[in-house]
């Protein structure tokens, strides 16, 4: 497993061996988080052997678009590293690098980097994985995909990009090129997202970086070809810390302490961020197939009245009311009006009409026709 | 002489429920979106049985309207098992196209339908290449991120021959669509899997570099208002104008669809807007809660007045009351109750076309004909009879400025 780190001019590259680490350049107007580069630095890299990668993260409309792929310029770069669709159909038909596709948001399953393959061909070298993959998942996809793959493993996590200007506005000197802030709101359960706007618009952070390094054996076994460590945000110190890791990962308890922000897990050992929903809705209420009925009004002790919904009701049903809390009451049908509030034999479907009281069922509360051989 | 034929775009509403469905079309969607209980990305709307969908899909066919499904959350592995069933049954009940941000789901569809693609804004399709990406996965229509005016929408559906559709009403993600997962990691809950928190609308402190210190709703988008500017979705010939909405209320569906319904036909009939009457347009959609308009991008990329730096007021003076159900010279009008009122309470019928109409309400009886002093929500109520009134029209309820 190879190391990711980006190219900036504070990067000592004699600190750096070419067979543990590649490089990743990210530079306007590309890059969506652009670091200062000197062109020289590029050309160096290129000359002591490292494999450059430029990083196309900036999701662009037609106007920008077109004018930043007019003047398309890879000098010493072996793969662009692309986010949006287009920009990876635009790079496969009109440049000859590798492709790495950056599948940060979605892409969680198979078929959708199966598409992809498709489309690409050989041209499709690698895959940015999304840290909404649990490790389970990984290591799947490594076996079966035959792609390499990379994912972050320590450093901060982009939880928010808008293409609108939004903390410009709110400072006095609203024409500087770049702004940094820090976000908290009492309606979260965190504080402190650091909060970034440039060229390409609003960026919000998680509080915490994601950081895996700390089970460097279990992201090596997952079967990942490369991992991404992002520490332009660090200090001189840190950055150094870093380089010592990744010529010798083990321990990591003095980086952890130097880094700058805590650490977090994210996804890495499970993702159960879609068990919440089924508390979203009322599983009580479900329309089911069996379900004939609902209840939409009634008068205690007198009156239900009821929208049918499937088949017809009749006089001498019996039918089981379930309310919204999940409570059965069972009842027979002795008689029925329409909703003209007169006698009638039976309701069909989508008619309104009226039948005996049920205690415990309000309004919302719904009909099924009763089990045969159930006791009233 | 024969009249001018002269374009005018679908009209693309939401259908959270199946009455929402039904309200939308009679009020003149060309089309409706609506979910299944699954694969969508609002888990806690009131999303449509398998039996509601064909119901739904019979109605609107029915109407001469189309219906489309989303299936546009970005799906893990064990999301997709049950999905080529699902694909299955909505071919089988023939649904007119389906609406996906996962190219995996794309392919799926594809293998198990096929079913008419369109791309979900979700997507964030913002240029050419990103169309032709999604054309080659056999896309019909794409739905653009928010973030393109309409006349690059325009000239994209020129170049790719890829049929194009906006949002024209609503309210709007401030982040790219699909690239937001704040939900994720600070509530736990994927909102690209329909669990979004809307932490967007939170107020923040912020604090700057410099020590400087501001309050504000920063990621907080005001409501997107695109009546203005048909002029310029019809001239451009985006195909549909998709209004926002699943999760908002029957008043809303039956509102939106019928003001722009209203200024479609306006258009179809006169080939211009000269004398349109923009001002009882807007006041009627004014009627409903809503944040402050933006056109957001749709002319020109969205400028910091887009921004919503406000509390979530979204009351208005006027509320949904009633929905018709009945009739009758007889008996009256037949009313499910959605909101407490008392005689002579000033409700408004909404016609499915024309003005509002004002309902005599002095005399409210419960639907076994007792009279009542006052009605409350979730009953079924009787007013004086209304020769207007048609079953499924909505009532609404004023209950004074605030």
């Amino acid at each position: 497993m190879i190391a990711r780190i980006y190219l900036t001019n504070q990067t000592d590259l004699s600190q750096l061996d070419t067979s543990l680490v590649e490089l990743i350049i990210a530079r306007k107007p590309f890059s969506r988080n652009p670091s200062e580069l000197e062109e020289s630095l590029i050309k160096e890299a290129y000359a002591r052997g490292f494999k450059l990668h430029l990083e196309w993260d900036a999701l662009m409309e037609e106007p920008r678009f077109r004018s930043f792929t007019h003047n398309w310029s890879t000098d010493f770069i072996s793969s662009v590293r692309v986010k949006d669709a287009g920009a990876a159909l635009w790079l496969r038909d009109h440049t000859t690098q590798d492709i790495w596709l950056h599948l940060e948001a979605g892409h969680h399953n198979q078929w959708a980097v199966e598409s992809w393959k498709q489309r690409l061909g050989e041209r499709l070298k690698g895959i940015i994985l999304s840290n909404e993959l649990p490790q389970k998942t990984i290591q799947i996809w490594s076996d079966v995909l035959k792609l390499q793959t990379e994912l972050l493993a320590l450093g901060p996590l982009l939880l928010f990009h808008s293409p609108r200007k939004l903390l410009s506005p709110l400072h006095q000197n609203d024409l500087q090129v770049e702004l940094q802030a820090i976000g908290a709101s009492v309606e979260s359960p965190h504080k402190g997202f650091p909060l970034l706007e440039n060229e390409h618009g609003t960026f919000m952070f998680h509080p915490k970086d994601l950081a895996l390094i700390d089970r460097f054996e279990e992201l090596a076994s997952s079967g990942l070809s490369f991992y991404r460590i992002d520490d332009r945000l660090e200090s001189m110190t840190a950055q150094k810390m870093v380089r010592q890791f990744i010529r010798s990962p083990q321990d990591c308890h003095a980086l952890k302490s130097e880094w700058s922000k805590e650490w977090m897990r994210g996804y890495w050992n499970i993702n159960k961020s879609d068990v919440l929903f089924d508390k979203l809705t009322n599983p009580h209420l479900q329309k089911s197939p069996d379900i004939i009925a609902e209840v939409i009004d009634g008068k205690k002790s007198f009156w239900l009245a009821v929208k049918v919904l499937g088949k017809k009701l009749s006089v001498g049903q019996e039918i089981e009311v379930v309310s919204p809390l999940g409570k059965i009451k069972r009842a027979k049908l002795v008689w029925m009006k329409n909703s003209n509030f007169q006698d009638c034999e039976s309701i069909d479907s989508q008619e309104i009409g009226f039948i005996p009281w049920v205690s415990g069922t309000p309004t919302k509360s719904v009909i099924r026709s009763a089990p045969e051989h159930s006791s009233f | 002489m024969s009249q001018p034929h002269y374009f005018i775009p679908e009209l693309l509403s939401p259908a959270g429920n199946l009455d929402k469905l039904k309200t939308a079309i009679l009020y003149g969607a060309n089309a409706v979106y609506c979910a299944g209980q699954d694969y969508g990305l609002r888990a806690a709307a009131d999303n449509f049985t398998r039996e509601q969908l064909s119901e739904g899909v019979a109605f609107a066919h029915s109407h001469g309207a189309r219906v489309y499904v989303v299936l546009n959350g970005f799906l893990h592995d064990e999301d997709l098992k049950e999905l080529p069933d699902f694909i299955s049954f909505l071919k089988s009940i023939q649904v007119d196209a389906v609406i996906v941000s996962d190219p995996g789901v794309a392919l799926l569809v594809e293998k198990h339908g096929p079913l008419e693609l369109h791309v979900s804004t979700q997507a964030s399709v913002l240029n050419l290449q990103g169309v032709m990406a999604w054309k080659e996965l056999g896309a019909k229509r794409v739905v653009l991120g928010r973030e393109v005016t309409i006349q690059d929408a325009g000239a994209l559906g020129r170049l790719s021959q890829v049929e194009m559709e906006l949002f024209v009403h609503g309210a709007m993600c401030m982040a790219y669509s699909g690239h937001c997962v704040i939900s994720n990691y600070t509530q736990g809950r994927d909102s690209n899997r329909g669990g979004c928190a809307h932490s967007c609308r939170f107020s923040y402190d912020i604090e700057f570099e410099d020590q400087s210190k501001k309050v504000s709703h920063f990621m907080s988008s005001k409501d997107l208002e695109g009546l203005d500017a048909l002029v310029y979705f019809i001239k451009e010939g985006i195909q549909s104008l998709k209004i926002e909405g699943r999760m908002k209320s029957l008043l809303y569906a039956a509102s939106t669809t019928r003001i722009y319904r209203a200024a479609l036909d306006y258009w179809k009939e006169h080939g211009s807007f000269e004398a349109a009457p923009w001002g009882e347009w807007e006041q009627e959609l004014r009627k409903l809660p809503h944040r402050e308009a933006t056109t957001a991008s749709l002319l020109a990329p969205a400028g910091k007045d887009s921004v919503y730096d406000k509390e979530e007021h979204l009351d208005s003076p006027w509320l949904m009351a009633a929905v018709v159900l009945e009739s009758n010279p007889a008996s009256g009008l037949l009313i499910d109750c959605r909101h407490g009122f008392t005689p002579h309470t000033h409700l408004e019928l909404l016609p499915f076309r024309g003005a509002a109409i004002r309902l005599d309400t002095s005399k409210i009886l419960a639907a076994d004909f007792e009279v009542l002093d006052k009605t409350k929500p979730a009953s079924l109520v009787r007013l004086p009879y209304e020769p207007r009134a048609l079953k499924g029209q909505v009532i609404r309820l004023f209950r004074g400025e605030s």
